[in-house]
Order: C-alpha cells, then structure tokens, then sequence
C-alpha cells in the first residue's frame, strides 16, 4: 500500500501533480524515456542476474595440488584401477594416499604437482584432502554398486569427462548451502545439455523414470 | 539389466516380538539411539519430549499381589501399510509435503528430515505415538560427533523422525548383492539393530512376503487382510483401526493379548482395561 | 490532528484518546511479536507441546479465526450472490473482520512449523492427499480475495479518494466484487471444509475420526456449514463492541436483525446435522474401533461430557432459539446473549477437534494427554487479537466502515 503511495507522491512531484497513469497517456516524450529506463533497468538487473550473481553465490578454492587424469588412466588403464569396490560393496571413492604410495612411493615425473604430493603427503604419511566435486549432501545415499555393477553404466554418464583432464579446475562451492557447484550445475538456469552436467534429485529421478519407470520412493536415495 | 533388479519380488519387512521372552532390558532402545545418531537431552526427566525410536513400554495385568503379572511391549515404529494395506499408512497420507512416503518394494515408511517442515501432523495422525519431533538441536557430548553413524544423517531441530527398520542396513545389504552378483539380499543381511541387540532374542526380522523367513513362519501374515496374523498367539496392535502394522507380537499370555486392541464392554468377553503404571 | 483523513461529517474521538487506546493494544502486540521472535529464533521448545501432544493453543486459535472470520465469505456470499442488499451496510465491517482473522491464520501457520524457512515446501512438493495441502493452497487464495475486496474499503478513505486514479480504481472494483465473493465463498467452502478434514481424516484417532462422503469425511460438510453459520455471530459480536465503545448506533437494527435470523437458521439446520453426526459417531464409528463413547469423557482431569454439552446445547442449541424467534432477537440482551454464545460454541467445537483430539489414549496401555499452554503460546495467540484490535479501530476511524453511521448519528 505504502509503496503505491510513495510512487504516486514521487510521480507528482516529478511531473507537476500529474499521475503516472495519466502521464503516460498524455506525452510520447514522457513513454519514449519510460521504454528507454525500462530497457536500461532490464539490462541492468539481466546482466547482473547472468554474470553477478553466480560469482556472488558461489567461492572458488583450489584443490591441494593439480591432479593429471588423463595421464593416469593411460598408465592404469582405466577408473577402476583407482576407484575400485571394497568386499562388502562399498564403494571406495577418491583413493586414500596407500593406494598411490603402490607407484609414488618416489617422486616419477618432473611436475610442480608431484612434488608437492610426494614432499607433502607421501613423505608426511598425509592424507590429501581433496576437495570432492561430486560430493552429495548428507542427506543423499548413493549405490555405486548398483549403478556401475547391477545397471552396467559407465562413469561418464554421471561424471562426465573428468577422466580426460589434465589439471584440477577451482572447487566452487555454494556460498549458501554449502554444497559443489558441480550439484546444481554450471548453469545457473539448471539447464543441461549432458548427462552429467548436473548432478540434483530431479537428475536422478529423471533417469530413474526412464529407465525404472518409476522415480523410486524417497528412502532409495535418501538417509 | 537395470529392468532385472527391479523386477524382483516385492519385500514386505517386518518384525515379530515375543513378549513373553523380552524382559525389558532396554537394549533394542540403547541399541536403536547408537545406530541411528538418535539425538538426547542433558536432562531425560520429561519423557515427553525425549526422541526414542524403539521404546518399551510397561504394562501389568491390572492384578494385586500375588496375581500381578507384567509385561514389557518393545515399540518400534508399525510401517503401518494403512487402509486396504495399500501405502495409505495414517501418517503418509496426512504428509502436506511429501517428506514421507511408503516404499512398496520394501513397505518400509520413510521420513526425509530435509523435506519435513515441522507441521506435526503425522505425529497427531499416528495412534501409536513413533514420531518424534526435533524440538532442539541436537547437542553431541565433545568427540561424541566422531562416534556418529556416517550411514544415518542427523537431524536438525524442527523435523520429525522415527524409526526406519534401519533402512541404510538393507542399502549396504543391497550394495554387497550387487558387488557379488547376487539377485537378492538373504535374511541374515539384514536385521536391525534392535533385533541383534535383543538378548532374549525376542525380537525376530524378515521378509514377510518371503515363506522361508522366520517372521513368516511365526504369524502367517494372511495376505488377504492386509496381512493379519494366522497364528493364534500372534496379534498386532490397535489392529481394529485398519493401520495394518508390519510389527507383529506374540505371548501365550492371553491378557496381553487383549492389551492389543480396545474393546467395547459387552461385545466381547473377558474385557479388561490394563494401564501402565 | 488527523481529521483530514477521518471520514466527512464523522465524530471521532480525539486524537491523543486514540492513541493512548492503540498504544496499549500495541504493547500486547509487541509482547506477542517478542514471543514470536523467541518461537522463530529459539525453536518450538519454547512452547509446552511434546511428542504426545503436537498441536498447540495456537492452532485452536487458527481454527477459531477461520471460523468465525467465516462472516466475510457467507456475507458476501449472501449480499453479491443472493442478493440481499441490505447487509451492503455490514459487509465492510465482515470484510475487516475476515481480513484481520485469514492474516492472523496464515501467520501463526508460520509460527507454528519447525522449519518456517522451509514453509514454501507446502506449495512446492505438495501432497496432493493431505488435508493440510489443501488448507495452505485455499488460504492463501482466499487471503487474496479478502485483499481485494478489502482495498476498495481502503480506497474510499477521504484523502485516498481525492486522487482520480484511486477513485476510479475502487469505483471499478466495487462494480466487479461479486465475482471475488462468488469465488471467495467457493475457496472458503474448500479451506473451511479442509480444515475440518484435517481431523477427520486422522483413522488412527477414533475420536476424530469420521466416515464421510468420497475423500471428504463428514467433518470437512460441518466445518464449512458451521463456519458460515456461526460466522455472522462473531461478526455482530464486533459490532455490538464497537457500538458499545464509539457509544453510537453504527447500523440500523433491520440489517443486524435479518443477519441475525439467518444465522439462526443456519446454525439450527447446522446443528442437526451436527448431532447426527455425533451420535452416529457414538453409537457406529468409535464402537467399531474398540471405543465406548463414554472411554473419551472420562478418566481424566478435564474432559468430561460438560465440553459436549458446552459445544452443542450452551453454544448451539441456546442461540439457534434466541436468534430464529423473532421476539427474542430482537431484544437486545438475548440478542448479545445469542451471538456471544454462538461465537463461543463454534470456537469449542474447534477446541473439540484440534485440542482434544490430542488427548485420549488410543493404546490401552498408553495415558491420558494433558496440555496447557506456555507463556509463548498465550503470547502468540493472543497477538492476533491485539493486532485486531488495532486494525478495526484504524479502519473505524479513518475508513467510511458503516455506510448508515451518517444517518443514524444526524443531529
């Protein structure tokens, strides 16, 4: 209410006690420069809304060092050699450092990156704590088993073409929830042109749809 | 192969407690709050307001000295299949947002903390009183967070909970099937803590769709009435109001079996009211 | 001081004596906002609801608002839809009345929940099935209706009118409010009716619950029916109190006494449908889960047959005589008396099946549940009657509210 009443007041005084209702039928000066503020008003709040916003919403971190994996699946063959089940069907996720420590145990290549690993980590007997992409809320259960083993799908459909980078690009997190980037997507619309481009509930459900012909009930995926 | 594992039978868990073997220990409710990060009060005093999953209730035969006899009814949440045991479970149906809901391929009722907005309307919906509302934040001793189950999420204030037949169980039983190729789970896959906790053994866990399991052969859940027992020593409580209960007891004790239901005088015999004390 | 703003030829009181009366309904608001502040910032525990006993005080007093702010639906329903034109020199008043109970409604709704950040989850993931959906969604439509067919009241304050724009915009929407009363009555069917559903729905609460009709229990007929019945009491209840404290006649007795007749009727037909129902649910439903009708009066400290006969014969059958016979409505005492009693038994019946419902056993081992209220909850719910306090006054003082105050206070 008192919002109409300030604009009505501000107009008035504005425009020699003429309403904006009436002032806008009476001059095509008055509607030419209200089209020109709403043009410049639309672009404004557009462009901050595209390119502001999300460098307001989400902080970049680096992870603790460049990781190659491009270079590792040539040598190990492929993301199992890594990621692998634990007996009970577990999945391991990111290995710990025992793992690497198999090849690393001395520094192989010439790289910055390596260096810091084998002087940091390797050398401490320090786990590295790298900055999960994928990583779910607390809320979220997920089976790698029963999607890798029991439905035979490959990691690319959920993690895209992490296996060919070379370096480790910044960790974004919401500055809100806390949660990756890589959840809700690059794309601040939510709008997605692969699989993996997004990695929220509607993603899973739209694929569970799909493929189950049903969305699953809510303890499926949820803890 | 996605379509195979999806196939197959629908499980219906459930759960069968002798009352005449439990004493009242109290392990399934210390057992139940450790496995599920269940949070708790520096002061218990108010039972009330105090979050217990599993709780045991006390109940006597309303006798004086020497024909006293009491017993202890163990209470987990029912997963009540609902009206017509069709997944109108009175809580599920009553949710406004969705944060519950029944799983046919399980019959396990679900509560997803961070969908529940607190309206306590389940809770009001549930004769048998296993929702709990989060009415603070829980508090963890210091280093208490370190012992917390990474497989159950914690609960903030403001949402309600209750008991999930320790449901990330049957995941993790799930994930070995998968990792070993299996088509299903077994019967000692999964058991809730409750049920392995009990050192009387009176509380027994299964599959009730599955004639092999223990539970099914104990009360011989007569599908066509929403899986009431055929076992004579077997009853379910407040089985009159339709809720169809996946919790199932047994005692040879006829009082406590009549403790079960409410009858109205007259129109059936023998009635009496018992009260816990 | 202010007398640009009061409506022309209008005897207000002074402005100071205005003030000093907002000023203390203020600090009660104020006190109310403080304990709201404390529910929202420090959570439900500053309430005395448990696990047993999950409804608060407050939510009686959102089911009582809704239902006696039920005047503004069945009003406009009567004057729009009907065509009774006469309760044209009432409806402003049914109007404020219902806006200043709906706001109340949705703001304890928000107050009520665990989460509030989480309070859009309603519309958002809505479950089609729950009663409570349907509440939240008609609600907040009907909120909207009474919004707009309360700006053109607001509107026609002197200095607002004096601006063409306003004029004629509420010039317009005068001309169209039929079809916001006809949709107001349609949502208010709905939520009204939701309402009632919300308990009997409850099949694991023998004492809510109820057979009915499709999807709809019987409840969901009686709180719709009963709303605009009873409605139109509280509403002239709130003339009455502000005759009595403007010390004048505001409308003319043929329009308080037609409301007042049809009230009566509504409440009687009401009422038989109402003791059907109970007996059917003493005698049928409640037999059939295990309970005698007596098992929910006694064995306990408080609810006992009094609140039966306290809903039924003191707060209905009592006003439906006085206000259907035409010599006793209109003797002003027995007419007070009636609409007094009439408000009050529709907010035991609400009482009835939010609060007791809470409180029986269902579990034979199980105990009675007794509740009283913290002083957060009494806080919170009395903040809406202050804050109504406030909001009628300002509309009486500086809004042309009775369309007969010139007439009937010509010297």
């Amino acid at each position: 209410m008192s919002e109409i009443e300030e604009k009505i007041e501000n107009s008035s005084v504005n425009d020699d006690k003429v309403g904006l209702a009436q002032e806008n039928i009476k001059g095509d000066s008055g509607l030419g420069l209200g089209v020109i503020f709403f043009i410049l008003a639309f672009v404004v709040f557009f462009l901050s809304g595209w390119l502001l916003f999300p460098k307001l919403l989400y902080s970049k971190k680096q992870q603790p060092f460049n990781f190659n994996h491009r270079l590792h699946v040539q040598e190990m063959g492929d993301c199992e050699s890594c990621h692998s089940f634990r007996e009970d069907g577990s999945f391991t996720g990111i290995p710990q450092i025992g793992m690497c420590v198999e090849c690393h145990e001395e520094q192989l290549g010439d790289t910055k990156d390596e260096e810091i690993f084998v002087t940091q980590y390797v050398e401490n007997e320090k786990e590295v704590p790298w900055l999960i992409y994928s990583r779910q809320p607390d809320c979220v259960f997920f089976s790698h088993a029963a999607h890798v083993i029991g439905a035979n799908m490959d990691c690319k459909t959920c993690h895209g073409d992490i296996g060919e980078s070379t370096i480790s690009k910044p960790y974004e997190v919401n500055r809100i929830t806390g949660y990756s980037r890589d959840i809700w997507g690059k794309n601040i619309w939510g709008i997605k042109k692969h699989s993996w481009d997004s990695m929220k509930m509607d993603d899973c459900a739209e694929c569970h749809l799909k493929e189950t012909q049903s969305k699953g009930a809510c303890f499926q995926c949820h803890k | 192969m996605i379509k195979k594992h999806n196939k197959a039978k629908a499980h219906k868990f459930g759960m069968v407690i002798d009352l005449d073997k439990c004493t009242g220990c109290g392990s399934c409710m210390v057992a139940c709050m450790s496995e599920n990060n269940v949070p708790f009060k520096e002061n218990e005093t108010n039972k009330k307001d105090s979050i217990t999953w599993m709780h045991v209730y006390r109940l006597t035969n309303g006798k004086s000295f020497p024909d006293t006899e009491i017993c202890y009814i163990p209470r987990p949440c029912m997963h009540c299949g609902g009206k017509g045991d069709h997944g109108h479970s009175p809580c599920v149906s009553v949710c406004p947002a969705t944060a519950t809901d029944y799983d046919y391929t399980t019959g396990i009722v679900s509560q997803i903390y961070t969908r529940c907005f607190g309206c306590r309307y389940c809770m009001a919906a549930c004769p048998y009183h296993a929702r709990y509302f989060n009415w603070w934040d829980p508090i963890w001793p210091s280093g208490m967070e370190k012992t917390l189950s990474p497989d159950v999420s914690p609960r903030m204030r403001g949402v309600v909970e209750k008991c999930s037949f320790c449901f990330h169980r049957y995941q993790a039983a799930k994930d070995t099937a998968y990792f070993e190729e299996r088509e299903d789970i077994t019967e000692d896959e999964y058991q809730t803590a409750c049920a392995q906790a009990c050192p009387a053994n009176a509380i027994v866990f299964g599959d009730l769709n599955n004639s092999e399991h223990e539970v099914y052969k104990l009360v011989k859940p007569d599908p066509y009435h929403g899986g009431r027992p055929k076992e004579p020593k077997a009853f379910r409580l407040l089985e009159r109001l339709g809720t169809n209960p996946k919790v199932y007891y047994i005692s040879e004790r006829e009082w406590v079996r009549k403790a079960g239901d409410n009858y109205v005088k007259g129109k059936e015999k023998d009635h009496k009211k018992h009260n816990t004390e | 001081m202010d007398s640009a703003l009061i409506p022309k030829e209008a005897k207000r009181c002074s402005f100071p004596v205005f003030a000093v009366g907002i000023a203390v309904a203020g600090v009660i608001v104020l006190w109310g906002v403080y304990a709201m502040g404390l529910c929202w910032l420090k959570g439900l525990n500053q309430t005395n609801m448990n696990d047993y006993y999950g409804f608060a005080l407050w939510i009686w007093a959102d089911l009582a608002v809704i239902a006696i702010g039920g005047g503004a639906f069945f009003t406009g329903l009567l004057k729009y839809v009907f065509g009774i034109d006469e309760l044209k020199n009432i409806i402003n008043l049914a109007v404020v009345i219902g806006f200043v109970c709906y706001s109340s409604a949705l703001l304890i709704l928000a107050i009520d929940i665990g989460q509030p950040l989480r309070g859009w989850f309603i519309f958002w993931h809505a479950n089609v099935h729950s009663m409570l959906t349907e509440v939240a969604f008609c609600l907040s439509l009907y909120f909207s209706v009474l919004i707009i067919e309360f700006i053109p009241l607001i509107l026609e304050n002197r200095k607002l009118d004096k601006i063409p724009f306003f004029h004629h915009l509420s010039h317009n929407m005068h001309g169209v409010m039929a079809v916001f009363a006809a949709t107001g009555a349609f949502l208010s069917c709905f939520h009204q009716g939701s309402l009632g559903g919300v308990a009997g729905v409850l099949y694991g609460r023998p004492f809510a619950f109820r057979e009915g009709l499709l999807v709809w229990p019987w409840t969901f007929f009686l709180f719709t029916w009963s709303a605009a019945a009873y409605g139109p009491c509280f509403t002239l209840t709130v003339l009455k109190i502000v005759e009595k404290i403007t010390k004048k006649k505001l409308v003319k007795d043929n329009v308080v006494y037609t409301l007042a007749k049809i009230s009566g009727w509504m409440i009687t037909t009401y009422l038989i449908a109402k003791i059907i129902d109970t007996v059917y649910w003493a005698l049928v439903t409640a037999p059939s889960l295990g309970f005698n009708f007596m098992s929910f009066y006694s064995n306990n400290k408080f609810y006992g047959l009094w609140i039966l006969f306290a809903e039924i014969v003191l707060g209905g059958i009592i006003p439906a005589a006085i206000l259907i016979k035409k010599d006793w409505r209109e003797n002003s005492k027995l007419l007070i008396l009636a609409i007094v009693l009439g408000t009050l038994g529709v907010c035991i019946n609400r009482w009835v099946m939010v609060l007791q419902v809470m409180a029986p056993p269902v579990m034979t081992f199980d105990t009675w549940a007794l509740y009283y209220p913290s002083w957060q909850e009494v806080a919170t719910t009395v903040l809406p009657v202050a804050y109504g306090v406030i909001l009628i006054s300002l509309a009486y003082r500086y809004l042309p509210v009775f369309p007969q105050e010139k007439e009937l206070n010509a010297e």
